[in-house]
């Protein structure tokens, strides 16, 4: 959606991923792969320094933005990921997109909707590690990548965001146009683990 | 079928209760589980696997490990075919195929085998020296030779299965699992750090497996075995068989090679499990521990079938159960090789003889070989090794104290000939990072040189020049204990266990044996077909390099790597350069250390996800009304739309009608979008674009050349004002990563503190582009809250509001040279926006337009494309498009070198438009306009886009011409295949000359 438009829209809306696509990633056994893509994707830009800024972010939203490479930050519904020392990443739910849309917008700071811009992937199973370590080349030791934590990396041949959500579930935020492809490589990659 | 008539009634590590059939060259045999192919063979009676590289001499197997350098096979057809696979790495599944390679019809009757005949006529060299002369001839050569030469036979078919990566981290990395790598896996085991046991065979163990010495008293085998079964209670310890540790690079960064399937009858391979796995891994700490290799010894026709290393007769012996021959002879120049001909002879082969050519050896070796009755030869050499396709005897003489042969000659009948010149460390990876090798003068080897490795490794056992077994167990306990120390885990104080005393080596250096035919092949790269005196001729001829002798003689080169020949090769040279072995050097060893096939290396990034492919959110939309698509750098966009039964040209001429008659529907979604915020977006568009911006007003649009430091164009594009502080650009599609990138460097390395904020939203917005005379009435029909009266919304203009009941930014932009709107929306709603414009559109003639097309209407119009018209060498001025740089700005990135004398210089190309005198003929794009006026013609000019035009029913070009500002009129001819074509220089612009279309 746009920045700041609350409008309810009729038009019908269409996914990253094809009906094809979805339809062969149903047939998954000991992995799942579920396409979050209209979840609320925002990018918000200040100076974490600045008390105004922070506070006011966290007075539209009641988050406290993580610091950190790595670091994810909850409030209610909403989630704010580290992107860069000045970029968040602020995730919702579908339903909460227009609210967090009008507070970011109360906010006053620099931001905008990446909701049709950027696609999301929920990988879940025993073999989600595996998986990903086809075409990841971090490390996945819970030492290193916690649950929670969040990294910007490669995967397969694409950038990409890894989203641990706990030891074998993921969010995989990539950008809409390689969606198709990550999508797909996926499902390649998994097939060893479907017999 | 044939019976295992060499196999031993009992003894080996093989389960002799099953049978797995097999086929070798179309003939039916029987190995059982725990068989290599080539312990298989042997085991069957066959001795004769393969034919040489070069000459086609016949050829069998001559070690038990990845030293083997004859025995390289065809395995599989058709889609799961592979060349060069080592037989003695293989382990027989049920149905596999294998044949020999450089043979023809048969190995046994191979007509190539002629060119043995013949081999003194073709030492190193003969092909570069012989088809030189006459070059002319060299294509009649050529189908000759590329016929006869190579390794195998490259597969025909698409290759069935699947390759992958896997990356990976791990504390410790511990590479081979003989008694060192074993040791150091168990003392490391319980600390808990994160350890990877690497294996290139299916068993774990090494040399263990066909050791006789006791562990902790008992079999070494056993120790390997018990030893195993603890790692695998460890969860810390992933243990890795049938995998080769193949790069070592910065960084600890290592390759591996997982072979996965391979040992699996085809019918039980499961589909989507990969062939081979790729491993890429970042490992604290390496330990190496990858053991060594025998060396073989150079006498005449050292090559037979029947002539084995002692380490290889040792490992089919004890490991696989299999008599490699009935009659022995050893020939040694150590004392490893007494202990394996007590071993042949207490399980069967008769030990005719032990030839040393050491006058003295120890006696407790005479003592060995006299208790089990073996007769010993001292201060003797095999000089000539009888039998062709087989052994059939050696010919002995006595050694002088020259090492020059006595007169006297002794013929001993055997079938086996086993032989020992000492052990040679595999310092393939320990070079590989880094590593220098120092000459041990007693081992007669190089072994490496802890001192000059930067990176975390440790060598260990006989790969570090320790030979015992003793010195192995403790070397791998003690480098263990290190790591963990050194990655900060904890370790308990080193141990490990009692092993029965191993015998030195100690081996006395005759690197050639003498010959005394001249025609007697002595081989010292078997793999290559490489002789002493090949190595003598290319020292004679200048190649004194051990680098340059390499690349002359093909020492030490294709999938063997000289693993077998190097130290030979070097001591050979050396003796011949009268120095000494480390002043004649080594060569580098690269990765890999086994072959990788292509399929590994690719990975997963075959057919469909060979590359991204970027589509649009409109692609399944293109689809249904039958686009064809072209890729747009990675971007999958429509070409043209074919309606049923045209051509390319009559599709896109008729789409670029749709557009200039009444309406055209584009998808711009690809072009590079930027947001761009903060208080300093103002000053960074000024510094990024040539032209001014500090007049452009909240909702108006402006088109900009942005410029390298060096003054030529990179990109251009629109960028429209969104409200205060807020911008939104457009790049080309090709380069919207590259100005991200660009405009990121300068934020972050010169303009740091900038209150700016760029953000890439490329695909968070889809573009529609509506193009024609009756754009304004599309939009309109199809519904928006946007007042589009020209007053209201003029040319280059935006404005925010809904198209279709979907909110949108609407730019009133064109590069087609009609009235035109840009429609921007999410891209998740574009496909409805898609269908309402068509439907809405019906009535107006709407038509879908692709590249070809805009690219026509964009060039009647003189606009530009970058990449096209720019080629990274052509400034704004040389676009006739002195308006789009800025002449009072203080600065922007190219200022100062569009100031410089060359830049500004008479004679530049120049962006000019061309008419051929034959108005149907369209010059191709690239012809190069000639100029006539001197003596030596040359280019003056070139053509950048050429198109036929259906506005102006003729074809039209747009070039860069020497001048071509000030020669609109003027005559030029092209060159093209041939013939002239003669062309009218015209100004580059043929539609709408005044704009009004545009401002309508």
């Amino acid at each position: 959606m746009l920045d700041n438009v609350t409008k309810v829209i009729h038009a019908p809306r269409i996914g990253a991923i094809t009906a094809k696509l979805l339809q062969q990633s149903s047939s998954l056994k000991c992995i799942k792969l579920a396409d979050k893509s209209f979840r609320g994707k925002f990018i918000l830009w200040g100076n974490p320094e600045d008390k105004d800024f922070s506070d006011a972010v966290y007075a539209a939203t009641g988050l406290k933005l993580p610091r950190q490479s790595g670091e994810v930050t909850d409030a209610g519904p909403y989630r704010a990921i580290w992107a860069n020392p000045k970029r968040w990443y602020l995730i919702c739910e579908q339903e909460n997109e227009t609210a967090l849309s009008e507070a970011l917008a109360a906010s006053g700071q620099v931001h905008m909707s990446v909701t049709d811009g950027q696609c999301c992937f929920h990988l879940q199973g025993n073999h989600a590690v595996d998986l990903l370590k086809k075409g990841c080349s971090l490390n996945f030791s819970e030492a290193h990548f916690a649950p929670d934590q969040c990294l910007q990396t490669r995967l397969a041949i694409t950038k990409a965001f890894l989203h641990r959500r706990s030891t074998n579930s993921f969010d995989i935020y990539v950008e809409r146009s390689y969606s198709e492809y990550i999508w797909g490589w996926l499902l390649d990659a998994a097939k060893e683990f479907n017999n | 079928m044939s019976n295992m008539n060499s196999r031993l009634n009992n003894g080996g590590l093989i389960d002799r209760s099953q049978q797995i059939s097999f086929t070798f060259n179309n003939k039916a045999y029987f190995g059982v589980p725990g068989d290599t192919l080539a312990s298989a063979l042997l085991a069957n009676g066959v001795d004769l696997i393969g034919r040489s590289f070069k000459l086609h001499r016949p050829r069998g197997i001559m070690a038990a490990g990845v030293e083997e350098c004859n025995a390289y096979l065809q395995v599989g057809s058709g889609d799961r075919h592979t060349t060069n696979v080592n037989a003695t790495q293989i382990e027989i599944y049920e149905g596999l195929t294998a044949k020999s390679v450089h043979c023809w019809p048969s190995v046994e009757h191979d007509i190539g085998a002629l060119v043995g005949a013949f081999s003194r006529l073709l030492p190193s060299g003969f092909y570069y020296k012989t088809f030189m002369w006459p070059a002319k001839f060299w294509h009649l050569y050529e189908h000759a030779i590329r016929s006869s030469a190579g390794l195998g036979k490259a597969p025909e078919t698409e290759d069935i299965d699947t390759y992958e990566y896997r990356y990976d981290h791990f504390d410790l990395v511990i590479v081979g699992s003989g008694p060192a790598g074993l040791m150091a896996a168990r003392q490391a085991a319980p600390s808990g750090a994160n350890i990877l046991l690497v294996e290139q065979d299916f068993r774990f163990g090494g040399s263990l497996l066909a050791d006789t010495a006791m562990i902790n008293n008992q079999p070494a085998a056993d120790w390997a075995k018990h030893t195993l079964d603890e790692l695998k209670g460890f969860k810390n310890v992933t243990l890795l068989p049938r995998t080769t540790l193949t790069g070592y690079y910065d960084g600890n960064f290592l390759t591996a090679l997982e072979r996965v399937t391979d040992h699996l009858p085809v019918n039980v391979r499961r589909s989507g499990i990969a062939r081979e796995r790729l491993w890429k891994i970042r490992a604290g700490k390496v330990i190496l521990a990858t053991g060594s290799i025998e060396r073989p010894l150079v006498f005449g026709n050292n090559d037979r079938p029947g002539v084995m290393l002692a380490s290889g007769a040792r490992t089919y012996l004890n490991r696989y159960g299999v008599q490699p021959g009935q009659k022995a002879v050893i020939f040694t120049n150590n004392d490893t090789a007494y202990e394996v001909a007590t071993e042949l002879q207490q399980k069967g082969v008769t030990v005719e003889a032990l030839i040393d050519i050491r006058q003295n050896p120890p006696q407790a070796m005479s003592k060995l070989a006299s208790s089990h009755n073996i007769k010993v030869l001292t201060g003797c050499a095999v000089h000539n090794v009888l039998g062709k396709k087989k052994v059939k005897g050696v010919e002995v003489a006595s050694l002088t104290a020259q090492n020059t042969l006595g007169s006297d000659n002794l013929r001993i009948n055997c079938d086996l000939v086993v032989q020992s010149s000492g052990w040679t460390p595999t310092v393939h990876l320990f070079s590989q990072a880094g590593g220098k090798l120092l000459f041990d003068e007693e081992q007669l080897c190089l072994r490496p040189d802890p001192t000059t490795i930067s990176q975390q490794l440790l060598s260990v056992g006989s790969c570090n020049g320790n030979f015992s077994l003793t010195d192995a167990l403790r070397e791998g306990a003690q480098a263990a204990h290190q790591a963990l120390l050194d990655c900060s885990f904890e370790s308990t104080e080193s141990s490990w266990p009692k092993a029965s005393e191993s015998l030195p080596c100690t081996p006395q250096a005759l690197w050639r044996v003498p010959g005394r035919k001249q025609n007697i092949k002595r081989f010292v790269d078997l793999h290559n077909d490489v002789s002493s005196s090949d190595i003598e001729l290319a020292n004679r001829e200048g190649y004194r390099s051990v680098e340059h002798l390499k690349r002359y003689t093909a020492t030490g080169m294709g999938p063997d790597q000289g693993r077998t020949s190097n130290i030979n090769a070097l001591a050979i040279l050396a003796e011949e350069q009268n120095r000494s072995i480390p002043s004649v050097g080594t060569t580098r060893f690269r990765p890999p250390y086994t072959p990788i096939s292509f399929g590994a290396v690719a990975g997963r990034r075959v057919g469909e996800l060979f590359q991204v492919r970027r589509k649009s959110s409109l692609y399944e939309a293109h689809e249904e009304a039958g686009a064809v698509f072209e890729p747009a750098g990675l971007w999958m966009r429509p070409d043209y739309y074919p309606a049923a039964g045209e051509t390319r040209e009559q599709a896109v001429l008729r789409e670029c009608r749709g557009v200039r008659e009444s309406v055209g529907i584009f998808d711009a979604s690809s072009l590079g979008k930027l947001d761009i915020q903060g208080p300093d977006a103002l000053k960074l568009l000024n510094m990024l674009y040539a032209n001014g911006w500090n007049t452009l007003k909240s909702g108006a649009c402006r088109y900009g050349v942005m410029l390298k430091e060096d003054g030529f164009i990179f990109d251009d594009g629109v960028t429209a004002c969104l409200g205060e502080n807020h911008y939104h650009m457009t790049t080309t599609t090709g380069n919207a990563e590259t100005v991200y990138s660009w405009i990121e460097e300068w934020l972050q390395c010169e303009w740091l503190d900038w209150d700016v904020y760029v953000t890439p939203v490329t695909t968070q917005w889809a573009a529609i582009s509506i193009a024609g005379p009756k754009a304004r009435d599309l939009l309109n029909k199809v519904g928006t809250d946007i007042d589009l009266s020209t007053e209201a919304f003029p040319h280059m203009q935006f404005r925010e509001g809904t198209v279709a009941d979907i909110p949108a930014r609407v730019f009133r932009i064109s590069f087609t040279g009609e009235h035109s709107y840009e429609i921007n929306v999410p891209s998740s709603y574009a496909p409805a926006l898609w269908q309402a414009l068509m439907k809405a559109g019906e009535n107006l003639g709407i038509t879908p337009f692709g590249l070809e097309a805009i690219h026509r209407l964009r060039a009647e119009k003189g606009y530009i494309a970058v990449g096209l018209e720019t080629d990274g060498t052509v400034t704004p001025y040389d676009l006739g498009m002195s308006w789009a740089v800025g002449k009072k700005k203080a600065d922007f990135l190219g200022k100062r070198s569009l100031s410089l004398p060359d830049l500004s210089r008479t004679g530049r190309r120049q962006l000019v438009g061309l008419l051929t005198d034959t108005p149907e003929y369209v010059i191709p794009e690239g012809a190069q306009i000639r100029l006539e006026s001197t003596t030596q013609p040359r280019s003056q000019g070139h053509v950048t886009s050429s198109y036929m035009s259906s506005t102006l029913n003729r074809s039209m070009a747009l070039a860069m011409l020497e001048n071509g500002l000030e020669r609109h009129g003027e005559k030029v001819t092209l060159h093209i295949d041939g013939k002239t074509v003669a062309a009218q220089v015209t100004k580059p612009l043929f539609y709408d000359e005044d704009g009004g279309l545009l401002n309508a």
